[in-house]
């Protein structure tokens, strides 16, 4: 399951960071890439696709975990972050960062696996919640965006609930449209005559 | 200093080995209350009930799949951290024990120094789980009441002839007679409208 990722490894000291990269190899790695804390992350991750990011920072900071909640947000990656910090508050932000595992003290080299493999199987998980979420969201406001259209033609060309649809139905046809596309169309014309 | 009204109480699920009283130990001494010693066994899911923890510790060797098929209902219905010590590194076991939806795994033998952090790290990945989960199951529940008043309205609008204003008005109105929540009225309406077709 955790053979062959490509893994970025972000350290505070680069230096110290071979122990980890064998580590990390003899635990399934294929590619291990290197950065140090300073680097730009979220440059290095979009030119580069990896599966999962490792982080091993004595005292992470709240500048790091802010760029990985952007991370999260443009590009979402299985992050562990070892660290020395036991700090609950440090614990919590690592959290809402979008930290998969932040472990502390915990970096010997045949507890890897499994900890590479809970981070990969937890990731997952919670990439397909919030995926469905997504959808669910979208579809929601798609039937906001229809039923609002609807009202305004109601309201403004006097036609009946159904006809109103029946139109937004037709027009999506012609043009070949999305019926919500069709629906802002509408809400943007009306909003602009009325 | 915090009270002991304060501590987070923990049941301890473990074969009663030596490891599991030093992990007991460990707990306390970090700040957990352990409220309770038990076994694994087929009746976990009411002891658990019974003793209301805020979360559950297990230590086993490894989880065989009654545990796994309880914590997975004890995740369904009764969500809580569930932080899960186990010996061997297996990744079957791995797999299922993380859909079984336990919010820490860790293998192999732990330092009880570093019980703290773990246990820290499982309650608030837990909450922010958690927390997803119940936005997701919210908007669900959103878009569902959405469909419902839709048909409602339109059942409405059919059967006795009146606009789509004047049913949303009409749900509205009977939503606060009967002090029910739209969805309710929708659904009622819905039921006797489609049986009386």
């Amino acid at each position: 399951m955790t053979s062959g990722l490509d893994v970025l490894l972000v350290c505070d000291d680069l230096e110290n960071s071979p122990d980890l990269v064998s580590g990390l190899k003899s635990s399934g790695a294929g590619n291990v890439f290197t950065a140090s804390i300073d680097d730009n992350v979220l440059k290095i991750l979009s030119n580069k696709i990896v599966d999962l990011v490792v982080l091993d920072v004595a005292k992470p900071t709240m500048n790091l975990f802010e760029q990985f909640a952007v991370v999260q947000a443009y590009c979402p990656k299985p992050v562990i972050c070892f660290s020395d910090d036991r700090d609950s508050n440090v614990i919590a932000q690592s959290v809402k960062a979008g930290v998969t595992a932040y472990i502390v003290d915990g970096k010997s080299p045949d507890r890897l696996k499994p900890i590479i493999e809970v981070a990969m199987l937890r990731f997952n998980q919670c990439q397909a919640v919030k995926k469905e979420l997504a959808q669910v969201k979208d579809k929601l406001s798609e039937r906001a965006i229809i039923e609002k259209a609807k009202g305004l033609l109601i309201e403004h060309k006097n036609m009946s609930e159904d006809q109103a649809y029946k139109m937004m139905r037709k027009l999506a046809m012609d043009q070949g449209k999305k019926i919500t596309v069709i629906a802002h169309e509408i809400c943007d014309v009306i909003a602009a005559i009325a | 200093m915090i009270g002991d009204m304060d501590l987070l109480k923990v049941l301890l699920v473990d074969s009663d080995s030596a490891r599991s009283a030093l992990l007991s130990q460990a707990l306390q001494d970090q700040g957990y209350k352990v409220i309770a010693r038990v076994k694994p066994g087929a009746n976990l899911l009411a002891t658990i009930a019974k003793h209301r923890p805020d979360l559950v510790v297990i230590d086993t060797e490894s989880p065989d799949r009654d545990m796994l098929e309880s914590m997975s209902l004890l995740n369904q219905h009764n969500p809580m951290p569930v932080v899960m010590f186990v010996d061997e590194d297996n990744d079957v076991v791995l797999r299922e024990a993380i859909r079984s939806g336990v919010s820490g795994y860790v293998a192999r033998n732990t330092d009880p120094k570093r019980v703290r952090s773990i246990m820290q790290v499982a309650i608030a990945r837990f909450r922010e789980y958690q927390a997803l989960k119940d936005e997701l199951y919210q908007t669900k529940n959103e878009l569902e009441k959405g469909k419902l008043l839709q048909k409602a309205k339109s059942l409405l609008m059919k059967h006795k002839k009146v606009s789509e204003d004047e049913a949303h008005q009409a749900i509205q109105k009977l939503s606060m007679d009967q002090n029910k929540s739209v969805a309710e009225v929708a659904e009622n309406i819905i039921s006797v409208l489609e049986i009386g077709i």
